[in-house]
């Protein structure tokens, strides 16, 4: 689909918020930082050097080493690189099965509504991580694994943001204009009922990632993300933590790479809400 | 209830629409609301026919149910000897947007907001014709000419809130008209915008029916509007026409006392109020949820007896009909 003007005047107005635009530098740092650091920065994320374990910054280990001697900012660098896929992947999928979901309920409703938002009812009632927990115990700690875990939590929501926002445009003039043409329902649906509900649905997409890093992080928190020796920010934080009094760093550097990119994406997912709340937006009329 | 065969309209062989005792009952979780409740009428090829009457009393009801987006539960439609009332949805898709076409009573949200006037003008030619790409595209362009829009080229690449309400409209008769279909309901086409433009667009429907051979379904509130334009008006009262008769007709003698009333609350310029307030009928119209037994207008109506207390009969002749006691 082309920029529409409509776009255009959203992107300018997330520009004048000053929240979103600290999100969207934070979130940029960190892209650029886990795709291009990797080919700069000599060191190998997994390599032991037990010498020079628990150093504190030097020119050649610019944020320390951990009690295996890597260089941290290596391990953060690829830490990050994890995060980020599994952000990506995990966001991605929600957004597929939950728009799906949420939309199948909310455009043909009845039985079919009833059926999958009890089925999501059930799945918000437990306990997220615990789910998580079984299915990483059932799968083994790889991607996959995660990812799936992940996202089972993750659809419930998104697919009520989406039903809400499609049961509203589903009564809108022009969805009985469409019908009025001849348009058929799924022409209808694809067509008009949810493209004016990619509002909702990208805030949804831009929340979903911190809550994914945040989920991914605590999994391996509990060691039961990736298996060692991958650089997941989780398990940096836990080992980290038997030698915060001699050695703070490494807990300090990846608690605060999980932090930044946290706040990242939520800054900018809520100056997306802002931004595309009718309520701030009367002033187009 | 009266049936068709007991109304006899003027039987016309050459009505394009046909309708015949339509009921449309809304179901709601505690009560039904019985929005039409057996409307009877025919349109002539090229006739405009008003339909006037009070909010609530189902006129976009009727409007929606010759679509066959209501639920409708009795009676009988026929467009070109097509019985619409018969046909399953996926026939229905064919012949709503092609057959009969509708406008809104409200442009500035009837087009979709995100997507394109030409691309939406496109899509609804393309629904119903074979046409390709680039020749819809040069029939969309046609059309917003037909319709009063210069600088067609332009128009085609704007996003509706890029439009005034009036030029949006144009842009909706546009879409409704690009398939040629043989009757155009306008609901309310008017109401939401401003005085100048509603006379403007009102031009532009006759027009239009005159040079696309369309007959017209105008529905309105404001029986002054379709004054100029309509060839027969119908007054509906609680999902009921009421009375119907040529527009002159109606005008020089209004015979049902609803009717009487609603020409009374007009204002007009040979009559000026000197400061008066405007007459308005009193009361309000019964709740469609529990019509009452018998003339629904009674308990407004100064000439009410006993009588009104069942059915009132149906009076026809010299071209028009009402439905009263008071002519038996
Ligand atoms: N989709 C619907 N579901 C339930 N009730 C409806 C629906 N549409 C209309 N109604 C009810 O049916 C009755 C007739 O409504 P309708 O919209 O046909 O009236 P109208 O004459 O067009 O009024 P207005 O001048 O306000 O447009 C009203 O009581 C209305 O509340
Ligand atoms: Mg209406």
């Amino acid at each position: 689909m082309m920029i529409s003007p409509e776009t255009k005047l959203l992107l300018r107005k997330l520009r004048r918020n000053r929240l979103a635009m600290i999100g969207v530098v934070l979130v940029s740092v960190l892209v650029l930082a886990t795709v291009l650091l990797p080919w700069v920065l000599p060191w190998d994320p997994n390599k032991m050097d037990v010498r020079n374990a628990l150093q504190g910054s030097s020119a050649a280990h610019l944020l320390g080493t951990d009690q295996f001697g890597r260089d941290i900012l290596t391990r953060i660098v690829y830490g990050g690189s994890i995060s980020l896929r599994v952000g990506f992947y995990v966001t991605f999928a929600s957004l597929i099965l939950g728009v799906g979901l949420g939309a199948l309920s909310g455009y043909v409703g009845g039985m079919t509504d009833v059926v999958i938002m009890r089925g999501m009812d059930a799945l918000m009632a437990f306990p997220g991580l615990l789910l998580a927990i079984a299915l990483v115990a059932a799968f083994g700690g790889t991607m996959t694994a995660i990812v799936i875990a992940l996202t089972i939590v993750g659809i419930p929501r998104f697919a009520r943001v989406v039903r809400a926002s499609v049961l509203q445009r589903k009564e809108s003039d022009y969805v009985l204009a469409a019908r009025a043409l001849g348009k058929r329902p799924t022409v209808i649906l694809v067509q008009d009922v949810l493209p004016n509900c990619i509002g909702p649905i990208l805030i949804q997409t831009t929340l979903k990632f911190p809550t994914a890093i945040l989920g991914e992080a605590g999994l391996s928190f509990l060691g039961l993300g990736l298996p060692p020796p991958a650089p997941s920010w989780g398990r940096m934080l836990n080992e980290a933590r038997s030698f915060m009094e001699v050695a703070p760093a490494a807990a300090i550097y990846s608690g605060a790479a999980i932090f930044i990119t946290v706040m990242g994406f939520n800054l900018l997912g809520d100056g997306l809400r802002d931004v595309l709340d009718p309520r701030t937006q009367s002033a187009r009329r | 209830m009266n049936t068709a065969a007991e109304i006899e309209l003027p039987e016309n062989d050459t009505a394009v629409l046909t309708v015949r005792d339509l009921v449309v009952r809304y179901d709601m979780d505690e009560a039904s609301i019985h929005a039409v409740n057996g409307v009877t009428f025919d349109l002539a090829p090229r006739e405009t026919y008003a339909i006037v009457g009070e909010s609530g009393c189902g006129k976009s009801t009727v409007a929606l149910s010759l679509l066959g987006l209501t639920p409708i539960v009795g009676g009988e439609i026929v467009l070109d000897s097509a019985r619409l009332t018969e046909m399953g949805r996926a026939e229905m898709a064919r012949v709503r947007g092609h057959k009969i076409a509708m406008i809104f009573q409200e442009p500035m949200t009837s087009l979709n907001p995100v997507l394109t006037v030409g691309y939406q003008l496109i899509e609804a030619i393309r629904l119903h014709t074979s046409m390709g790409k680039r020749a819809a595209r040069e029939h969309a362009a046609k059309m917003l000419g037909r319709v009063g829009m210069s600088d067609a080229e332009r128009r085609l690449r704007q996003y509706p809130h890029e439009l005034s309400g009036g030029m949006r409209q144009r842009v909706m008769i546009a879409m409704a008209l690009s398939c040629n279909p043989a009757v155009l309901v306008a609901d309310e086409p008017t109401t939401a915008l401003d005085v100048t433009v509603q006379a403007q667009i009102l031009a532009l429907i006759d027009q239009l029916r005159e040079e696309f051979g369309t007959a017209v379904v105008l529905i309105t509130h404001d029986i002054g509007v379709v004054a100029e334009t309509a060839n027969r008006i119908a007054v509906m009262y609680a999902g009921r026409i009421v009375e119907e008769a040529p527009t002159a007709a109606l005008f020089a003698d209004p015979r049902h006392p609803y009717t009487r009333g609603l020409l009374a609350s007009v204002p007009r310029v040979d009559r000026v109020p000197d400061g008066q307030p405007m007459p308005t009928m009193e009361g309000s119209a019964p709740s469609m949820r529990q019509l009452p037994e018998g003339c629904p207008f009674r308990a407004r109506c100064s000439h009410s007896t006993e009588k009104c207390e069942t059915d009132p009969p149906v009076r026809v002749g010299e071209g028009r009909m009402v439905r009263c006691w008071l002519y038996e």
